[in-house]
């Protein structure tokens, strides 16, 4: 029966061990910034996730669309009702615009960027990290097309994450979902001034913890969170998700509740990436730009 | 020739875990339950078996740092853990008889181990907050019949061209 590890295959696996360590703890220091031949992997393998990434979309998009044919009744009856309002909404929105700039105007606030205030880059979604431990996509733009480290990334429904690492022609988007990622979101209570701060993620349930919400705030379920725009990363007022449910926090001093993500961070095609226009002074830790 | 056609196979079993695998296995339809492809350590294993023990590891560590970079924000844990995985499955299969039964055995206590390692790992440097009882719930039981299935779907045709392979390499 020969032995599993000889002398020689201990000495190996240890020093294995110690490199191991050490990778670990190099690429846990530098978290966000890729070195020279890291890029290089990641464009190159990028390339071909690109071409195999394409067609597995348009298999999926056609079973979503075989599976979506099913309800279109009743949506083109929703959409109709939705359709009748539009024009209203929009005269009312085209007339808010214009008094708010003329307000703005005549503050001398005219060349001020606002807090939401952003531009916009599509990318599409190539790869994505399978173990789901590591709630990482690669998107298809990278330093060419702008992209840079900590920028916010949303879908039309809300927001997904930011930004990590940075290739030439790709980068990595690290999910809200993903526990690392998360430092701190500034949030808000939609239509309140209820503040609080995202700080983590439940993955058994789904939702993330939404925290440090002042005691005698009036928090109900259903509630929508967004993105306060205080902080140095996200622009403001990005839907975040519904509340689910509230309760006390272990020292009674805040409540905290569990927050929904509005977007399904598991079926992600296509997300745009912000750079946002106002710069708001760093509060030191964090990214930060 | 056969060694490049080895490399590409890998290659797109890699590629394929990122991406075709995932519209599959991300499917809100699963609810909780996380099904993960390993089919890179399953193939490295039937190459450790039927061709050449070195080839198989030298490819699990490759293709382990190629995920770490790729779709991980840690260096290096893969690698260690594909290669330990390899290593010892390899160590073990010696005192079996290679036939479907025992690779599908083999390749399965493969991926648990592979599993295992990387959630030992992830945990002790605070990258997961899964809890033990829903990785083994929820994680282990799915992975493995995934994993089964894959096996048993390329055991004969990846057998055959590994053996070929290695009858080419001794003439």
């Amino acid at each position: 029966m020969p032995p599993f590890f000889s002398n020689k295959k201990l000495i190996v696996l240890l020093s294995s061990l110690i490199i191991l360590v050490a990778l670990i703890s190099f690429s846990l220091r530098q978290s966000n910034k890729s070195t020279v031949p890291e890029q290089f992997v990641q464009d190159t393998v990028g390339w071909f996730q690109y071409l195999m990434e394409m067609p597995a979309q348009y298999a999926a998009g056609f079973f979503q669309s075989v599976h979506d044919m099913s309800n279109v009744y009743q949506e083109n009856q929703k959409l109709k009702e939705n359709l009748a309002d539009y024009a209203r909404v929009e005269q009312e929105n085209r007339e808010i615009a214009h008094r708010y700039h003329a307000l703005k105007k005549q503050m001398n606030m005219d060349n001020n960027p606002d807090l939401y205030e952003f531009q916009k880059r599509t990318a599409m979604v190539i790869a994505r990290s399978y173990d789901q431990w590591n709630q990482i996509v690669t998107v298809d733009k990278g330093k060419k097309d702008g992209i840079a480290t900590g920028m916010p990334v949303i879908t039309a429904e809300g927001l997904v994450g930011k930004i990590g690492k940075v290739g030439q022609f790709t980068s990595e988007v690290s999910l809200i979902s993903n526990n690392r990622s998360i430092n701190q979101i500034s949030a808000i209570i939609q239509n309140t001034r209820t503040y609080g701060m995202i700080e983590g993620y439940n993955a058994q349930k789904g939702v993330l913890l939404f925290q440090k919400i002042p005691i005698k705030a009036n928090v109900k379920k259903g509630q929508m969170v967004t993105t306060s725009g205080l902080s140095g990363l996200y622009p403001a007022s990005l839907p975040v998700g519904k509340i689910t449910s509230v309760s006390t926090d272990q020292y009674g001093l805040t409540k905290s509740a569990e927050v929904k993500p509005s977007v399904d961070l598991n079926d992600l095609t296509y997300v745009m990436i912000i750079d946002r226009k106002a710069k708001t002074p760093d509060t030191g830790g964090g990214t930060g730009h | 020739m056969r060694q490049l056609k080895l490399f590409l196979f890998l290659f797109l079993l890699f590629l394929f875990q990122g991406t075709v695998m995932v519209h599959f296995s991300l499917n809100n339809m699963w609810g909780k339950v996380q099904m993960v492809p390993d089919f890179l350590l399953v193939a490295c294993l039937m190459v450790s078996f039927f061709a050449d023990m070195k080839t198989g590891l030298q490819y699990a560590i490759l293709f382990g740092f190629l995920i770490d970079l790729v779709y991980t924000s840690v260096i290096g844990v893969y690698a260690f853990s594909l290669g330990l995985a390899v290593y010892l499955v390899y160590s073990l299969s010696k005192f079996f008889n290679m036939n479907a039964a025992t690779v599908l055995m083999l390749s399965l206590i493969g991926v648990f181990l592979l599993q295992t390692e990387v959630y030992v790992i992830y945990s002790v440097i605070g990258l997961i907050r899964q809890p033990l009882s829903g990785f083994l719930q929820w994680r282990l039981p799915a992975t493995l019949a995934l994993n089964g299935a894959f096996t048993l779907i390329i055991y004969y045709p990846f057998r055959s061209f590994l053996r070929k392979m290695s009858e080419f390499e001794v003439q």
